[in-house]
């Protein structure tokens, strides 16, 4: 046993010397590295100044994008027309509704006043 | 034991650095696991070529496991011989089955990692022991090897064969006890004294 613990310790002192890794070994591993490696998280594309916006792109911006602008404005255009115009259809619409075509007269909040007068 | 923790937590944190995109930590990594690995492959299988292939491939699943590895849960050396000591299983039971299948002759391993010692006998005694650890079974092979080769204790050993420390004391005694038998019956050939 004294013979064979002999023969494992000159193998272990060769064993705690290894040979030099061979470069063209070194040279796969680090290879399948790098192509395994995960990437950090880039922000790359935040890295760049934002490019400068038109004024239109901007107000565009503002309202959630153009087509959100077109439709208001859309509904805008539609209600200066009918305030002024006030086709005959839409007053129809409008006696039947408040019995009276003079909008502006209607008293859309009318006080308790008369309600108290009642009792 | 301090510096193996120290080495345990660089290993670690090398390989934290390596999945979080350090480019040179793969580097210093591999400058670190592959001499071991390779060596111990190259004793187990004693093949050159062949253990290269085995240090690449443990490397390889290294770099894979990276991202999802947690620090503390296993050590990066011990993991990397446990995949080493299951490719080195693979790989000499392949060749057995070759062997048997061709119905060849066992060849002498060669074992490129017989130190290179001053005086023909030594070198027969080396060449000796290389041939019985070839033909001890897989287990107590790498067993012997991780123990008194390359210095493991008993408890890494363990971890790294999956066993218990019991199981590896007695595997490492059982082909402790059949080297000794091997060498016993060469004792004259290879200058020893009789007792």
């Amino acid at each position: 046993m004294e013979n064979l613990d002999d023969l494992l310790a000159q193998r272990a002192a060769f064993a705690a010397q290894p040979a030099p890794v061979p470069d063209a070994l070194m040279a796969r591993i680090l290879a399948d590295a790098a192509r395994l490696q995960p990437r950090p998280y880039a922000f790359a594309a935040r890295e760049t100044a934002p490019a400068k916006l038109t004024f239109w792109q901007a107000v565009s911006d503002l309202f959630g994008g153009g087509g959100v602008l077109a439709g208001l404005a859309t509904a805008a255009c539609a209600g200066v027309y009918l305030g002024a115009v006030q086709p005959s259809a839409i007053t129809a619409v409008t006696l039947a509704l408040v019995g009276s075509s003079a909008v502006d007269q209607l008293d859309f909040m009318p006080s308790i006043d008369s309600l108290l007068a009642e009792e | 034991m301090a510096k193996d923790t120290q080495n345990f937590t660089q290993d670690a944190a090398l390989l934290t650095a390596y999945a979080n995109g350090d480019p040179d930590a793969a580097r210093d990594l591999a400058h670190r696991i592959v001499p071991r690995i390779l060596g111990y492959a190259t004793r187990i299988l004693g093949d050159r070529a062949e253990a290269e292939d085995i240090a690449q491939e443990v490397m390889l699943r290294l770099w894979r496991a990276a991202p999802e590895w947690r620090a503390g849960e296993a050590q990066v050396t011990t993991w990397a011989y446990r995949v080493a000591v299951n490719l080195c299983t693979d790989r000499l039971r392949a060749k057995k089955r070759r062997r048997s299948d061709a119905l060849d002759d066992v060849t002498e391993p060669e074992d490129g990692s017989i130190p290179a010692v001053d005086g023909m006998i030594e070198a027969d005694r080396q060449a000796a022991l290389s041939r019985a650890l070839a033909d001890l079974p897989d287990r107590q092979r790498q067993a012997v090897v991780l123990r008194h080769i390359e210095g493991l204790a008993n408890p890494e050993i363990a971890a790294i064969l999956q066993v218990g420390v019991e199981a590896v004391e007695s595997l490492i005694a059982r082909g402790k006890r059949a080297l000794t038998a091997a060498l016993a019956a060469r004792r004259k050939e290879l200058g020893y004294e009789e007792a």
